[in-house]
């Protein structure tokens, strides 16, 4: 089953190229890149991006930001945790469901956010500077595609980030 | 999802290197030496400073793998004779015995990751990750990071 659907270019490619390969180098690649530019914001790349989907989404049950994020649920308990001491994020019970909670940006976070738009442009664009604007939108696409499919094991401990430094 | 390409590439890069980690427990490996040795012996040897580029790994780190896979018996470094200040690593008939075992689990979290991509899109992401590789390999030869692999 493994190799049933490689394709024969595939299986020509030396082992170091191969894509997964290229995935975890690229991977290491753009959290260095993150973890400097994001220095003078106190936060981190996880952080960054529960806030970014937050002032997308408006107040949102904790729930669905984990499915939508494919986010473990402890692990997303962290990091609200810590969005919430900076007071960057809040969470209250919903009040037609006291055993969910709501979680919504706060107006720090929104300040918080702007600060950080600058470096994550920069990064993107320093990623896919060589790609055309038909590939870039096909990589992202690719890219949610795989994480989608991730299974939950995969994604356990994945962006455990203990705090913000 | 409003998440970026730059977040989702951490976010798999992650993931990926994760699920290297644990496929490669048998090996005695971890996901930088196995590629080490894939690397040498994929593209022969080279000199330190070219592995640690091509791998992106930084300099201090490399030379902390280098020592342990040395240590195996599955790399040896030599003083290149055409510049004594340089090491030229080589892999050794034992880590090319090593390394099949280290194909092996590299294609098989490939196949857990990729399951649900058609050959044509595989292909396609290889094409454009092997595009961001260039172009931040050539980013980095400027500017040095300090980010270690697991």
């Amino acid at each position: 089953m493994a190799s049933a659907t490689q394709s024969d270019q595939m299986d020509r490619l030396v082992y170091i190229d191969r894509p997964a390969l290229l995935l975890a180098r690229v991977g290491r690649i753009t959290e260095r890149r993150f973890a400097e530019e994001l220095k003078a914001t106190g936060m981190k790349a996880a952080h960054v991006g529960i806030l970014i989907n937050l002032r997308e989404l408006g107040p949102v049950s904790q729930q669905s930001l984990g499915e939508l994020l494919h986010i473990d649920p402890s692990n997303l308990v962290a990091l609200l945790n810590v969005l919430e001491e900076e007071g960057l994020a809040t969470r209250r019970r919903d009040p037609t469901d006291r055993r969910r909670h709501i979680v919504e940006i706060s107006e720090r976070g929104f300040e918080r956010i702007e600060q950080a738009e600058t470096p994550i442009e920069r990064i993107e664009d320093e990623l896919l500077a060589r790609l055309s604007p038909e590939d870039r939108e096909q990589l992202r696409a690719l890219l949610a595609r795989i994480l989608e499919a991730a299974s939950p094991e995969d994604l356990e401990e994945d962006a455990v980030v203990p705090e913000l430094n | 999802m409003v998440e970026s390409s730059a977040f989702l590439l951490a976010r798999l890069g992650r993931v990926a290197s994760r699920q290297l980690t644990d496929e490669l427990l048998g090996t005695g490996l971890k996901p930088t030496e196995a590629s080490i040795l894939i690397m040498l012996r994929d593209l022969g040897p080279m000199s330190q400073q070219a592995l640690g580029e091509r791998l992106h790994v930084d300099p201090s780190n490399l030379v902390a793998f280098l020592n342990a896979l040395e240590g195996e018996g599955l790399l040896v470094r030599k003083r290149d004779p055409s510049d004594r200040r340089r090491h030229i690593v080589e892999i050794t008939q034992q880590g090319i015995k090593r390394a099949p075992g280290c194909d092996e689990c590299v294609v098989a979290i490939e196949d857990q990751l990729l399951a649900g991509l058609s050959a044509e899109d595989r292909e396609h992401l290889h094409r454009m990750l092997a595009h961001v590789i260039e172009t931040m390999a050539l980013e980095e030869s400027s500017s040095d990071g300090d980010g270690d692999f697991d």
